[in-house]
């Protein structure tokens, strides 16, 4: 599903982002990748979704070869890969469905789908009874569920989520996390980067430890061990 | 597909109404520019229907001595109209010269005095001779001096109106060097600030272009607004420029008209019947120009 093998970026001489990866993801894991600030994690979820392209080894992701991606592929790609970051926030002049049929409209859906799907995926995180608020007229946990939601109206494969909980609250980031849980439950494949410990460690499932932008441990049912 | 279209297009209004004021100096600088570029054309217009109605009255007349008999210029008048150089003779009999020379100098009491003393007119018959071209009258001339019938001419008059045809080029020339160089200045100035829209645009909207961008819409659905919106630019400049033109030329077209009286000259009647060609070509440039700074402003801040 998502395969790197002997893959560096280097941005600039002096900058690295990450070193000689090898790291294979199978469909349907929950994977979490750890490592301090600058360890590489971000760049490693930029190649991922092809934002990034590696500037020496494969980088695979369902069938896709990243290096050599075709630009029309890429949106393509994109679509079987759910993505939060925690820069791509809700639009602010949107509503909460508005937001997530925003995802589709701009993909071509018609409006009968997304009238269907947008109340699914809601459901899903728990938004149906807000979704016509605005993004600044809920708490910071439901617009990360929003977020969510959005990554969820094509169905993905891979849902890659950049430290989805990251400005939120002890409660609040147990629910996010149970909401990833039961989005891997459903079969798809998840890629969480965190700092959390506590997180990870309740997770017992795939940790991935960054260094200095390589790998330096993988462990299955691992524990955050910084 | 008709899904695409018409979301694409309510982003582009949307856009367009978001910058409005920005949009609106966009068009107005549009509108600027395609007004300068139609003073060019009238410019052009005016002068080349001044040069025909001074060209029209080019002609050489020739003034037959009096006993000359009038089979004799007919037969004259003939052999000029086979001339391949001839475009028309006309005959003016004794007594059509006489009237239209005391219609020429009826404001000068003596001259009339001393034609009606004399109890015989005076005066010659005479033909009028236009050529087809103002360069064929010399060789006109030439031949009529050459020819048998030149010792039965009183007296030749040619006036080419050299003078005042120098002159219209010279105005002319220099109104629409005027009019070309503002163009080009405006055409530069629209130029910049369609590139600085677009970017301002692009800049408003880096959002939602993320956003776009990371669900995996397709190019179409990321640039298609901002190209849509360049072509309603365009389109809705030339659409006021139109309306504008046509009011200024409402004022206008009344001066214009008495200048060319006779001629049926009109701006109004010359911007209709070129309605396609002017508008529609500017159309199609400012399109042009458009398209040029848009993808400029994309290429530059729009990566993908
Ligand atoms: N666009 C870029 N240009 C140059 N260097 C970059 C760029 N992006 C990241 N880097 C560098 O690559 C290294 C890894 O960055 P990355 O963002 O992947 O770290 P991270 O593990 O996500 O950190 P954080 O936990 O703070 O988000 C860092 O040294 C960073 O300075
Ligand atoms: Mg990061």
């Amino acid at each position: 599903m998502i395969y790197f093998k002997n893959v560096s970026k280097i941005y600039e001489p002096q900058s690295i982002g990450v070193r000689d990866i090898h790291l294979q993801i199978e469909s349907g894991e929950f994977v979490s990748i750890v490592g301090q600030s600058g360890s590489g994690k971000t760049t490693l979820v930029k190649l991922m979704i092809a934002e990034e392209r590696p500037s020496k080894g494969i980088v695979k992701v369902s069938g896709w070869d990243i290096a050599s991606i075709p630009k029309k592929s890429v949106s393509v790609l994109r679509r079987q890969i759910g993505v939060i970051f925690q820069d791509f926030k809700l639009l602010h002049n949107k509503t909460l469905f508005e937001n997530v049929a925003f995802a589709l409209e701009v993909c071509g859906v018609g409006n009968e789908r997304i009238n269907e799907i947008v109340p699914q995926v809601l459901q899903i995180v728990g938004l149906e009874g807000k979704r016509d608020r605005y993004p600044h007229q809920v708490s910071g946990g439901e617009q990360q569920r929003a977020v969510i939601a959005r990554s969820l109206v094509h169905r993905p494969k891979i849902l890659v989520a950049d430290e989805p909980t990251g400005n939120l609250d002890a409660i609040n980031t147990h629910e996010i996390i149970e909401i990833l849980k039961k989005i891997n439950e459903f079969g798809t494949t998840v890629v969480l980067v965190t700092h959390n410990k506590e997180v990870v460690n309740s997770l017992r499932r795939r940790v991935v430890t960054l260094e200095h932008g390589t790998v330096v441990s993988d462990q299955e049912g691992g524990k955050y061990v910084l | 597909m008709f899904v695409i279209l018409t979301r694409t297009v309510q982003f582009a209004l949307k856009n367009f109404y978001r910058n409005l004021g920005l949009s609106l100096t966009t068009i107005f600088i549009l509108v600027l520019t395609i007004v300068s570029v139609n003073t060019v054309f009238s410019v052009s217009a005016l002068a080349q229907t001044a040069l025909k109605v001074v060209e029209s009255r080019i002609d050489i007349s020739l003034l037959f001595k009096i006993d000359v008999p009038e089979d004799k210029i007919l037969a004259f008048k003939k052999t000029l109209e086979g001339q391949r150089e001839v475009a028309g003779v006309d005959y003016l009999t004794r007594d059509q010269v006489l009237e239209q020379f005391k219609e020429k100098h009826k404001n000068n009491p003596d001259i009339i005095a001393s034609l009606n003393e004399l109890k015989e007119n005076p005066l010659g018959a005479s033909l009028v001779v236009r050529a087809e071209t103002t360069k064929d009258y010399d060789k006109v001339l030439s031949s009529i001096e050459g020819s048998e019938f030149d010792s039965m001419i009183e007296k030749k008059t040619f006036d080419d109106h050299a003078a005042i045809i120098k002159r219209i080029g010279f105005l002319t020339n220099r109104t629409k060097q005027t009019a070309i160089t503002v163009s080009i200045i405006l055409t530069i100035i629209a130029f910049l600030i369609i590139f600085n829209t677009i970017r301002v645009n692009v800049y408003t909207h880096r959002e939602e272009v993320r956003v776009m961008k990371l669900v995996g819409a397709g190019n179409w659905f990321v640039r298609g607004p901002f190209w849509i919106e360049t072509i309603l630019y365009s389109f809705s400049a030339v659409v006021l420029t139109v309306i504008i033109w046509y009011i200024g030329l409402r004022f206008i077209d009344p001066y214009i008209a008495q200048f060319f009286s006779g001629t049926g000259f009109s701006l109004t009647g010359y911007f209709n019947a070129n309605f396609w060609t002017i508008f529609g070509g500017e159309f199609l440039a400012v399109a042009i120009l458009n398209v040029i700074a848009t993808s400029l402003a994309l290429y530059k801040y729009l990566r993908v």
